[in-house]
Parts: structure tokens; C-alpha cells; sequence
């Protein structure tokens, strides 16, 4: 296991700008589900 | 390199950051979306990484330190906790967000603008969107961002053109 080099971070509500409230739900259909895997992320090399 | 914020922080009420920066490598952007995803469906959820993240990790059969794909993703979170994601095209991320719902994309980490960035380098990533505001803003959430802090508010149209098409795409329940 790595090292624990967890940064916490003040919340800034006071910077902030509202979501809109929820638009009404389109269900998904079949056209719109992929359960594919998909190729790997995470492969970052920037350390 | 550090991210700005041209159109705000996201509320906190929304979501805040699961980062994945609590170990080295930082190869866990998957799982760490995931995490946020699972809790945006499900209330009980810590939101350190380490936890569930590492235990979606495991569930779905991935060693540590090796990155992810959608399907270990979705297979660790059911697994590990129950939470059954589902996976989607592209073409359907932007109305899911829209209806309020958490959804894991992965995207060409170079194709980002710089607002958003802060590394420099490409590699297949995954961050979590949540929360819509008009004007075709989203809450961009990354787990290389720092642990507990606030999204930041995209232009769909800056996500859009920087989705993976060799990764894919998963959105969560509303809770």
C-alpha cells in the first residue's frame, strides 16, 4: 500500500453556483444501454 | 498544474471529490468514480476511497495498482455492495446527467481543456459527472482533484469532445 498522502480540502460554499432542479426523466432505452467493458483507464504515468 | 474555475464550483450539495490520490500510483480513477456514483444511489457510504472504492476494486477482480475497466466497475460495485449500475452509450450521458443522475464516463485525459486539468500528460481516465445548470453546464468531478473539495462546472460541449471511445460509460439509481 502507498503512502497516505491525503490532501483535504475547505469546502467554499460561498464560490458557488445552484444546479437546476432535475429535468423530467427520459427512461433509457434499448439503444442506450452498452454493457461493454471498455479498454483499462488509470493508466496515468504522471507521478 | 492547478484547475480554475471560469463557471464556478459546484455545490457541495451536489457531491464532493472521492480522490484517488491517497496512494501512489495513482491508478484508481475508476474505482474512486465509482465510488462517488455508489453515493449518489445509496446513502451510508464513507467517502474515502480506500474503503469502498478498493473494496469495488477487489469485488470486480481487478489487482491493486492496475487501473480498471467499466465492466470490474460495475460487477465490484453489485458485488461488494449491492448497487447495480448501469452501462450506457455516449449518445446517453448528457440526458442522464440532465435527469439527475450520477454517471462515470471515461474520457482522453489530453482532449480536457485546461481548465479542468492538472497534469499534463494522456491517458485513459475516468471522473464522474453530477448535477446540471443551464446554459449546458455539468458538475465534473475528478478523483485526481483533492480529497472532500468541490466539482467544478463544465461546458458539456468541452466533456463531449474529450469522451473515450474506447472506454465506456456507467450511470448510477438516483437515490
Amino acid at each position: 500500500m502507498g503512502p497516505d498522502d491525503t490532501e483535504y480540502t475547505t469546502v467554499d460554499d460561498e464560490d458557488t453556483i445552484p444546479a437546476d432542479p432535475d429535468e423530467e426523466e427520459v427512461p433509457l432505452t434499448e439503444a442506450d444501454l452498452d454493457d461493454s467493458d471498455g479498454d483499462d483507464v488509470g493508466e496515468n504515468t504522471d507521478e | 498544474m492547478a484547475r480554475s474555475y471560469p463557471y464556478g464550483k459546484v455545490p457541495s450539495s451536489v457531491g464532493t471529490v472521492i480522490s484517488e490520490r491517497f496512494e501512489t500510483p495513482m491508478v484508481c480513477c475508476g474505482y474512486c468514480s465509482t465510488h462517488f456514483a455508489m453515493r449518489a444511489a445509496k446513502a451510508g457510504f464513507s467517502s474515502n476511497g480506500k474503503l469502498e472504492g478498493h473494496k469495488v476494486r477487489s469485488s470486480g477482480g481487478r489487482a491493486h495498482n492496475a487501473g480498471s475497466n467499466a465492466g470490474e466497475e460495475r460487477l465490484g460495485a453489485k458485488r461488494a455492495y449491492g448497487v447495480v449500475l448501469t452501462g450506457i452509450t455516449t449518445g446517453a450521458v448528457l440526458a442522464r446527467v440532465k435527469a439527475g443522475y450520477a454517471v462515470t464516463i471515461a474520457i482522453s485525459y489530453a482532449k480536457l481543456p485546461g481548465y479542468l486539468k492538472v497534469q499534463s500528460n494522456d491517458f485513459g481516465h475516468k471522473v464522474t459527472l453530477k448535477g446540471y445548470r443551464s446554459g449546458g453546464y455539468v458538475g465534473f468531478f475528478d478523483p485526481l482533484y483533492s480529497q472532500g473539495s468541490q466539482g467544478t462546472w463544465a461546458k458539456w460541449t468541452d466533456i463531449d469532445q474529450a469522451l473515450w471511445s474506447s472506454g465506456h460509460n456507467t450511470t448510477t439509481t438516483k437515490r
